[in-house]
């Protein structure tokens, strides 16, 4: 028989595998909204995720912030990624707003863009961006900053 | 020394082509899956070419990026992108747009203490061929030819003085 010491690590492994579990299957129904001005950026976004071995359950799109918000009050989201130079509402404006509604407030947001600057990190994240990636970017950059943005919501 | 001729001169002195053509190469790499050959200038001729994709700069790096190839060539590029669906010539040009983007925005971020101060346009795309670009920045013009499946890709970067 097991002693005390070893059925508590056994449970606290249990315990971390179903946790894991969780992850991935939160993992595996991601709802995800893409904001950018170019469509041929979008679709390259979408596969770049999909690279990452995430599941998406549903990918919706908008070409600039404006359309993003429009998108947010009548579809739930897992997740956004969101360009910042774009027309009629940029990125930076859109994180913003999100902020605002209750019912996307929570939701992740990851910029990608070719603003690599220090200011625009630094302003990117500190009105609420959860990741930043530069273009062009890999799928392995997308992977590296995304995964950990899904783990931590779930 | 006034900043517009610190800035012609600052262009020089730093060597930006070279910084120009790696932030090219990077951008051929990772989005377009090979490595932009270089021209040598001996072999460049006047390129005409269909397609042309600006993104301007303003504030402390005034000017203007421009990516210019034929049509089969902005083809190519936005089928290595897109794959086998890229099939219209709105992606074509939306692709060949993206690429000057990125182009702009990597080789901006690669000059210390001009990113924070330097501002990009939203990409415009010129198609057709019957048509003579000039730019009115008329500063320092950087430029450089890849050979992207033997057509040649001519990038130009020009600075208002």
């Amino acid at each position: 028989m097991y002693s005390k010491s070893a059925r508590k690590w056994r449970r606290a492994i249990s315990r971390a595998d179903r946790v894991k579990r969780r992850v991935v299957e939160t993992m595996g129904k991601v709802r995800a909204l893409i904001v950018d001005d170019s469509s041929v950026m979008r679709k390259i976004v979408e596969r770049s995720l999909r690279q990452a071995g995430i599941e998406l359950e549903k990918v919706l799109e908008a070409s600039n912030g404006a359309e993003g918000l429009a998108v947010l009050q009548d579809n739930a989201v897992d997740l956004i990624l969101c360009d910042i130079n774009m027309p009629i509402m940029d990125g930076m404006e859109f994180v913003r707003q999100v902020a605002t509604m209750g019912s996307a407030a929570g939701v992740p947001i990851v910029m990608i863009t070719t603003e690599g600057s220090e200011s625009h990190v630094v302003e990117a994240l500190s009105t609420g961006a959860r990741g930043y990636i530069r273009k062009p970017f890999t799928p392995d950059q997308v992977k590296e900053h995304v995964l950990p943005v899904l783990g931590n919501q779930s | 020394m006034s900043t517009d001729t610190a800035l012609a001169t600052r262009s020089e002195q730093e060597g930006w082509l070279p910084i120009l053509e790696l932030a090219i190469q990077e951008v051929f790499e990772i989005m377009l899956g090979c490595q932009g050959k270089a021209q040598p200038p001996c072999e460049r001729k006047q390129q005409h070419g269909e397609f042309t994709a600006m993104v301007g700069l303003a504030g402390a790096l005034c000017g203007v990026l421009t990516v210019r190839c034929n049509k089969k060539t902005a083809g190519e590029f936005a089928k290595s992108m897109l794959g086998d669906t890229a099939d219209s010539e709105e992606q074509v040009a939306d692709a060949l747009g993206e690429i000057c983007n990125m182009i702009a925005g990597n080789f901006k971020n690669k000059l210390a203490g001009t990113d924070e101060r330097c501002m990009l346009s939203v990409p415009s795309v010129i198609t057709g061929g019957e048509y003579a670009f000039r730019s009115l920045a008329d500063g320092t013009c950087l430029e450089t030819v890849l050979l992207f499946e033997e057509a040649p890709v001519v990038i130009r970067l020009q600075l208002h003085s």
